[in-house]
């Protein structure tokens, strides 16, 4: 971060402090130091009842989607543009997006930039702002990458990467698989089977059951109807 | 005094509770670029730890949502509301990861996916329309080329590189469709098991009757039988 950058934040926070002094110095001035202590204390309260309530109630919030889908949008609007960049190891980082000479760049946590090769209009519209959602290109890309060094694969010439462009060749056999399995009909089957368990078969008591209770019925019967009889 | 005392409390009060949002949002916009990403990451550090467990869906119709995700132990994928409609979402490619240290993935369909295997989906796409890969006089070409640097690849396209056709809400769809036909034709007692407990019943109250009427009346009832003791016999 440079200095520019730091003076500039300084100056924001001060702007903030000044206008709440401000208010708070109305308050003494024009209705005394009760009205002023009164005017503070509600509002560290107030400022701090979100977080501590976020931070005591978790997961556990009551309208919990709602309000992370409001601070998704909070995150949106300060950021204005955002990419939600996945590195190298896996992890996600939704950053700001910066803009370059050449497109846009992502900076992580870990001191590391993504460049992106996108222009505006490829950003997704989310939450009153716009979205890049990329992946470095490093270590994760490895994988997947085709190892032959030959100029020909399974006897066919194969066009080296453009120096220019500095692609990668990957395999699509690598990535098959990967992708093995993947929107397989599990997902259906488990769906059938609950409904199954849950609701399913005609006659679910058993045979033994249903003769018990016949024999059950048979006897209640036949006390009823010789007590009624006999009376 | 005191009335105009609270007043002020009041607006302070009322003016803490927005300034959770509002203070950042002016830091953020005086702060430059750096406050920005400050101010930003801070809330989606809260609307983690808010959701949980969350993902950030490819809509079918184009576009991203946002939903948070809790695990279903019956369908062993994680169950997801998105636009009102429920489904399921299974971590396959083992592509399910972290986003300010809480559970965090990027979804297509039924499948957790991520960027880079949206990139694959279309390059592989359009190489496969070009000829470029695929099977050629000589063998199979399996190779394509991405480029170095990262790309904003379309989420919505990335079930091109999925082995099935499962959509997200199928399970459900198949839960409720198979519901429905047990509702119609699933009966906990059949006709015939009804039959024969109403048999049990009238064969019960017939034995009844038939006992008390021609059984000679109560207690000590029965048959007589003559035994003739010849004495003398012999004699």
């Amino acid at each position: 971060m440079n200095i520019d950058a730091r003076y500039q934040m300084a100056g924001a926070v001060l702007v903030v402090l000044a206008i709440l002094a401000a208010a708070a110095v109305t308050a003494f001035l024009g209705w005394g130091a009760l009205a002023a202590v009164l005017f503070v204390g509600a509002f560290v309260l107030g400022a701090a009842a979100p977080p501590v309530a976020i931070l005591m109630f978790r997961d556990g919030l009551p309208l919990g989607g709602l309000i992370g889908t409001g601070l998704a949008i909070a995150a949106q609007v300060a950021f204005g543009r955002a990419a939600l960049a996945r590195r190298e190891d896996g992890r996600y980082e939704w950053t700001v997006l910066r803009e370059t000479a050449d497109g846009f760049a992502a900076e992580l946590s870990t001191g590391e930039t993504i460049d992106i090769d996108a222009d505006d209009g490829e950003l997704y519209a989310f939450g009153f702002g716009k979205l890049a959602v990329v992946e470095a290109h490093g270590n994760n890309v490895d994988e997947f990458r085709a190892t032959a060094s030959d100029t020909t694969r399974a006897g066919v010439p194969v066009e080296a990467p453009k120096a220019s462009t500095g692609g990668i060749v990957v395999s699509l056999a690598k990535i098959q698989r990967r992708v093995r399995g993947s929107a397989s009909s599990t997902l259906v089957r488990r769906g059938r089977d609950k409904a199954l368990n849950d609701n399913g078969g005609t006659g679910q008591l058993s045979q033994l059951w249903t003769m018990a209770f016949a024999v059950v019925l048979l006897v209640v019967s036949f006390a009823m109807t010789a007590g009624v009889l006999m009376l | 005094m005191v009335l105009l005392a609270i007043t002020w409390g009041l607006i302070g009060g009322l003016l803490g509770l927005s300034s959770f949002i509002l203070i950042p949002w002016v830091l953020a916009l005086l702060g430059g670029v750096e406050f920005r990403d400050r101010v930003g990451r801070y809330y989606i550090k809260q609307m983690m730890t808010v959701l949980g467990d969350a993902t950030l869906t490819a809509r079918e119709q184009g576009g991203v949502a946002l939903a948070s995700v809790s695990f279903d132990a019956e369908y062993s994928a994680d169950k997801v509301s998105v636009d009102g409609e429920t489904g399921h979402i299974k971590d396959t490619m083992n592509l399910k990861s972290r986003l300010a240290g809480k559970s965090f993935g990027i979804s297509c369909g039924p499948e957790y996916v991520s960027p880079l295997m949206a990139e694959f989906a279309a390059r592989a796409s359009d190489s496969k329309h070009d000829g470029r890969v695929g099977m050629t006089d000589g063998g199979a070409r399996l190779d394509f080329e991405i480029p170095s640097t990262p790309q904003i690849p379309s989420l919505r396209g990335t079930h091109r590189i999925f082995d099935g056709d499962v959509k997200r809400r199928y399970g459900t769809l198949s839960n409720s469709w198979a519901e429905k036909s047990q509702e119609k034709f699933g009966q906990r007692v059949s006709l015939g098991q009804t039959l024969l407990l109403m048999a049990a019943f009238a064969v019960g109250s017939g034995m009844a009757v038939l006992a008390i009427r021609y059984g000679g009346g109560g207690g000590g009832g029965g048959v007589t039988v003559p035994i003739q003791i010849a004495a003398g016999v012999g004699a």
